[in-house]
Order: C-alpha cells, then structure tokens, then sequence
C-alpha cells in the first residue's frame, strides 16, 4: 500500500513558507531601515543574515506541526507542486529589484 | 598565494560542480527507475542536498568578504563603477534565490526517502519529485550564471 501523501504535503508546505518568508522580509527590510537593522543578526553579513535565519527556523517549525496533523491524512500531491512553483515565482519576484522598485515608489511616496 | 577566502571560494564553486553532477545521476534513476536504482537515487539526491547546503553556507562565508565595508570590497568596487546594477540587481537577486534551493532539496529528499519503492509503482509522484528536482536544478543554474559573472565583474 502506498503510504499517505499528507507528509509531502507538510513538506512542500515548510518550503513555501521558507521562500516566502525570505522574500516578505526582504521587502520589509527594503521599506523600513528599522526592519532592516533588525534583520541584521550578524553584521558582516547584514539583513541576509535575520531573513535566511527567520525564514529557516519558520519553515523548520511548520513542517514539525504540521508533519504531526497531516502524517496519516491523504492529499493532493499536484496541488501541493503547482502552490510550490507559484510561491518559488512571487518570493523570486520579491527579491527582484526591478520588480519591487515601482511598489516601493509607490509607498515611500 | 592563494588567500583564505579564495580557497573558500574554490570549494564553493567545486561543490556546485558535485551539485550537478548529483543532479545527473539523480535525474537519471528517476526517468529510468528500478528496484536497485532506488538506492541510487537516494545518494544522488543525498549529495544534492548536502553539497547544496554547505555550498550555501560557503557562499555566505564568501558573502561576508565581497560586501566588506571596505573601499576595495568587490562590492564597494561594482558600486563605484560604471556597472552599479551589477551589485543591485543582480547580486541581490543571487543572494537571495540561492537560499531557495536548499529548502526545495530538502523537501525532495524528504520525498525520496519517505516514497522510497512507492516510486517504482506510482508514476505521478515520480514525475512530481523529477519536476522539483527539475526546478531545483533551473534556479541553482542561474544562482551559478550570476556568480560567475560577477565574479568576472570583479573578483573576490
């Protein structure tokens, strides 16, 4: 018997919250400099340092809760793969430059 | 002489190679796959991850020289030519995406191992797991494109 798809899932999940995480804060970091030193975990390597260590220990965090829901639950694999690429291309879009300098305009006024 | 953060360097870039010699092996198992392949894919995907994460961790190590607040860090250099966006487009792009990776292949893994000979018989999770090692693969590639032509930019 195939064994049930929900871990997969919990992992998949714990990926697009690493990506994601990393690409919020890297906006954040862009539209407050107080966010930015904060994200500044260890100076010679500056804000990369509070978003890779956040963004790890997050996605660390979700696959334990939710591997435990989800260990023994069936689910759409496929999804899970299709919501994978779609957080992959945002979170890239949010470390972007060129993408996120018109947002940041728009909001620094 | 070839300085510290050379060889740090060097070893970076050498585990990328691993990396995508791994992916080769990897790929290969998973279109073909049988009962003996199985093991061999989980020591491809194996040597991914972890050449992935230590090359991540390397390239942070190496991060730390190039943005030194120093007037002849690589990064005050780029600054202060005609090639600006070098640094601000494409290094902060490459620093960012290749943190991606790592996560993905884990996940990966994690889907290897746990399918383990599920994989022989359910085709969908094979081509699912093939096309994230796929994606994997895309987003190391231009993490690597980048590097290597910033590095040709100016040099650690």
């Amino acid at each position: 018997m195939t064994r049930p798809t929900g871990p997969i899932s919990a992992a998949l999940l714990a990926a697009n919250v690493g990506f994601i995480t990393i690409g919020v804060l890297n906006f954040a970091a862009e539209v407050s400099a107080p966010t930015k030193t904060f994200l500044t975990f260890y100076k010679a390597m500056g804000a990369l340092s509070g978003k890779v260590a956040i963004a790890y220990t997050l996605s660390a965090v979700v696959f334990l809760i939710f591997f435990k829901l989800w260990k023994d639950k069936e689910m759409d694999v496929m999804k899970w793969v299709w919501i994978t690429i779609v957080c992959l291309i945002i979170s890239t879009l949010l470390v972007f430059p060129p993408a996120i300098e018109p947002i940041l305009e728009i909001i620094k006024g | 002489m070839v300085s510290g953060p050379e060889i740090t360097a060097i070893v970076h870039g050498f585990l990328g190679t691993v990396f995508l010699m791994a992916f080769a092996g990897a790929f290969a198992e998973l279109v073909e796959i049988t009962n003996s392949g199985i093991k061999r894919l989980k020591i491809g995907v194996t040597l991914m991850a972890a050449s992935i994460i230590i090359t991540a961790l390397l390239g942070d190590l190496v991060y730390t020289v190039y943005r030194a607040p120093v007037p002849e860090s690589a990064r005050s250099v780029i600054l202060a030519g005609p090639t600006p966006w070098v640094h601000t487009v494409l290094m902060e792009l490459k620093e960012h995406i290749a943190h991606f990776v790592p996560l993905l292949l884990i996940a990966v893994a994690f889907m290897v191992f746990y399918y383990d000979k599920d994989l022989l018989e359910k085709k969908e999770l094979r081509y699912l797991t093939t096309a994230l090692l796929v994606f994997a693969m895309l987003i190391t590639l231009l993490v690597f494109g980048l590097g290597a032509y910033i590095t040709k930019v100016k040099p650690i």
